[in-house]
């Protein structure tokens, strides 16, 4: 007399499963990140306030010259800009970062880092992150 | 005894299992479906608002924006804008159109553009000025997203004998 559900089959069942729903998952993992990305990275009205802010830094001469990878720049002395451009945090970095020197980040910063393209002949970068509808918005621009 | 069928227990079973990789999966095409409605807006409107953007960010930049004025009428506003080389030109916003140079219409059937922009006009420093313009794009029954609106901003040097602030 056979009765009830096999303890295998029930392993089978549930291992192929497993299988199906975790690459469901990565896939749709795979598409949030990249429509995340779209919406927080470089946005065109964040690039040209990054360019101002970056103009402006350089004709007050606030832009800092040591040699350190990262490096944060206070919003004391452009606080105007700062307040009417919604600025979080600015950094210069250098253009092309090590993965160690990146490891003391905020992880959205470490992620938004992580995703700039390496091509082009400045040796520094400027990176703003703004606070927008709760979220943080970033964008960047070469620094020569 | 009779071997063919299942029993209830397989059944229970089998359903259990089904159910619950179908209530993930509507789960995951409800996310997309939200993820599709948003980026509906972003698709069509998006590619328009980063050239009405580029556009006019350029034309500052080239013409060196010195100052504007505001006319609200009755189905439309006019922001004028003045050049350093003495030229002009207008943002005429519709609630569903932006005119600069060239119409652009919002093809996301529930946004529309609010026609009282908001205008910003103050002094950095002795030397140099803020302009900013932000069009909002509202959407009915939506939250209304910042990061949809229309954003200008211009850094400007003074000349010695004016001030383009208030």
């Amino acid at each position: 007399m056979k009765k009830g559900f096999a303890l295998l089959e029930t392993m089978i069942a549930i291992a192929f499963l497993a299988g199906a729903l975790l690459l469901l998952y990565s896939t749709f993992s795979g598409l949030v990140l990249n429509a995340k990305k779209n919406y927080l990275y470089d946005d065109v009205a964040n690039i040209y306030k990054t360019y101002y802010v970056k103009e402006y830094l350089e004709i007050k001469d606030l832009i800092p010259s040591s040699n350190e990878a990262i490096q944060e720049i206070s919003c004391t002395e452009i606080e105007s800009l700062c307040t009417n451009f919604k600025i979080k945090k600015i950094y210069l970095t250098n253009y092309v970062l090590k993965e160690e020197e990146k490891n003391t980040l905020a992880s959205s910063l470490k992620d938004y880092l992580n995703n700039l393209s390496d091509a082009g002949d400045y040796l520094k970068r400027l990176v703003i992150e703004y606070d927008i509808d709760n979220n943080s918005f970033y964008a960047n621009i070469g620094v020569e | 005894m009779n071997k063919k069928g299942i029993t209830i227990i397989e059944l229970l079973v089998s359903i259990s299992l089904v159910s619950i990789v179908l209530l993930l999966l509507l789960r995951v095409m409800f996310s997309l479906n939200n993820i599709n409605n948003a980026s509906n807006y972003a698709s069509s409107d998006e590619i328009s608002r980063t050239t009405i953007i580029k556009n006019i960010e350029n034309d500052f930049l080239n013409f060196k924006l010195k100052d504007l004025e505001i006319n609200k009428l009755a189905n439309k506003t006019e922001i004028n804008l003045f050049y350093e080389n003495n030229t002009e030109e207008k943002i005429i916003i519709k609630e569903k159109e932006l005119t600069y140079k060239d119409t652009y219409s919002l093809e996301t059937n529930k946004a529309y553009y609010d026609l009282e922009p908001v205008i910003i006009k103050q002094a950095l420093d002795e030397d140099y000025y803020l302009i900013m313009i932000k069009i909002k794009v509202l959407m009915e029954d939506e939250k209304d997203a910042e990061k949809d609106d229309i954003v200008l901003t211009y850094v400007g040097l003074k000349n010695n004998n004016e001030d383009n602030t208030n």
